[in-house]
């Protein structure tokens, strides 16, 4: 250090400022140590790019529907060609084991048909169970929407598993209808129309 | 390395020495207030953008999720309404009915020209009258059971039958009107879900055959083969598949298209029971 010292002010040949020497001095002992022990920084301004463009494009695509339809194995949406957009609105599940209003769990299905102990009667189409669900939830609508002053549409949204047996479908929008819903949507992935496909043999 | 170790100093050069370090360090200071010299903390600004990245990647749904409006089989429907006029032409209320060997295609209102023009089997399926038996549109040929049944049934014949219906000048004026432009579907009860939703993306909108010259605007004086699939012979399915709608620039808004209809607003009957 003393030695340093000494060779900059023959250098220089001025006045030897101490506070100088010492930072030039811990700036080559650190440059030193970081190639021995590999401590070098790290640049992280490409990182954060790529962070920001992703973030970005992710919070674009970000699902804002009114209703979430979260597919799963036995809940694969059917595809259509329709552009209507989802609504806030009753979801109605159907899956290939149950029937859910919302998230809440309403009937089993069990090999592809309700279960006739959860019909009304053997030949009803009526699920009293979920009529029963659905009128509480409905009534509950129609008091918040005239709190908001909003017109009370009375939709359902029905999320069905595509290989939903029609009768199942009936059995649900029947029960719905009874149970005062006006208007009923199916929810769907949306396709293009012009879309090449694989030809059968 | 102690201060003794370094060169004696005066009392006069380390009074200019503490001024030259004091304006050095105030030099230093401007300097990165206003050449943003500061290093910046990164790692919280990091730290949240990768718990933020995370939540956005598994929530994100990349899949578009559009909706199918129905009217429902108890639900007042917008086909009910009947003709006021007794003296109007009758104009046919379709159904299109799902079974297991195909779409069989009928009337509500028992139109005798509808029964006689349209319900019987197409040509490919044996031609003739209607008489409930045989579908109206039978399964594609050359394809095995086991193959699923969205992929058997014949939706582009399907739609060709639809658009002849659609176009028929007897009643062309009236579809529309009374609730007219309503096509009712019903199918067996163990047809699945998919199998229903692309017969309603079949029926609803009128398409331009691709590889055709554009259909120009349906009328009662249209030329119905410029809208048939595969020059209404047996298209197969990538006829359906491949054409577009046709289009028209919306009244209100010349910027956006408008479909035209074919029979925009479906609505479910009740299934048939199992095995009849």
């Amino acid at each position: 250090m003393a030695e340093n010292i000494e060779n900059l002010a023959a250098d220089n040949g001025d006045f030897l400022d101490p506070y100088m020497v010492k930072k030039k001095e811990r700036r080559r002992q650190k440059a030193i140590n970081e190639r021995i022990e590999g401590e070098f920084e790290l640049n992280l301004n490409a990182m954060i790019d790529m962070m920001t463009v992703l973030v970005t494009f992710l919070i674009q695509s970000f699902n804002a529907d009114p209703i979430t339809v979260n597919e799963s194995a036995d809940l694969r949406i059917a595809k259509s060609t329709s552009d209507l957009a989802l609504k806030d609105s009753v979801a109605i599940s159907i899956s290939k084991k149950s029937v859910m209003l919302q998230d809440e769990f309403v009937v089993s299905i069990v090999d592809g048909a309700i279960d006739p102990s959860n019909l009304q009667s053997a030949e009803s189409s009526i699920i009293p169970l979920l009529q029963q669900k659905l009128q509480e939830r409905l009534e509950q609508n129609s008091m918040w929407a005239k709190q908001l002053g909003r017109p009370d549409e009375r939709l359902a949204t029905l999320i069905v598993d595509k290989d939903t047996p029609y009768k199942v479908l009936i059995q649900v929008m029947t029960t719905a209808s009874i149970a005062g819903v006006q208007n009923i949507r199916f929810a769907a992935t949306k396709r293009g129309q012009g879309a090449v496909v694989k030809k059968a043999p | 390395m102690t201060d003794q170790n370094q060169a004696p100093i005066s009392e006069e050069n380390h009074e200019a020495f503490l001024a030259r370090r004091a304006e050095k360090r105030r030099g230093r200071a401007h300097r990165a207030r206003h050449e943003g010299d500061t290093p910046l903390n990164l790692i919280a600004m990091i730290d949240m953008m990768t718990t933020i990245m995370f939540f956005l990647i598994f929530t994100a749904v990349l899949s578009e999720t559009s909706t199918l409006e129905v009217t429902s089989a108890k639900a007042p429907s917008a086909a009910a309404g009947a003709p006021s006029d007794d003296n109007a032409v009758k104009v046919p209320k379709v159904t299109v009915y799902i079974s297991s060997d195909g779409f069989r295609v009928l009337d509500q209102t028992n139109n005798p020209d509808f029964a006689a023009k349209f319900a019987g089997p197409i040509e490919r399926c044996g031609g003739g009258a209607a008489d409930g038996t045989k579908p109206t549109i039978c399964m594609r040929e050359g394809l095995a059971e086991t193959e699923p049944l969205i992929a058997r049934l014949d939706y582009a014949a399907l739609y060709n039958q639809l658009v002849k219906i659609r176009l028929e000048p007897t009643w062309f004026e009236g579809f529309g009107k009374d609730g007219n432009n309503v096509v009712s579907i019903g199918a067996d009860a163990e047809i699945p879900f998919e199998v229903i939703v692309k017969t309603i993306d079949t029926a609803r909108y009128i398409l331009a055959p691709d590889g055709k010259a554009d259909p120009g605007t349906p009328s009662a004086a249209s030329n119905v083969s410029a809208f048939l699939l595969g020059d209404g012979k047996s298209p197969g399915p990538d006829a359906l598949e491949k054409s577009k709608f046709a289009v028209k620039p919306a009244a209100g808004n010349p910027k956006k298209n408008e479909r035209f209809d074919l029979f925009p607003f479906p609505s479910l009957v009740a299934a048939r029971p199992s095995g009849g």
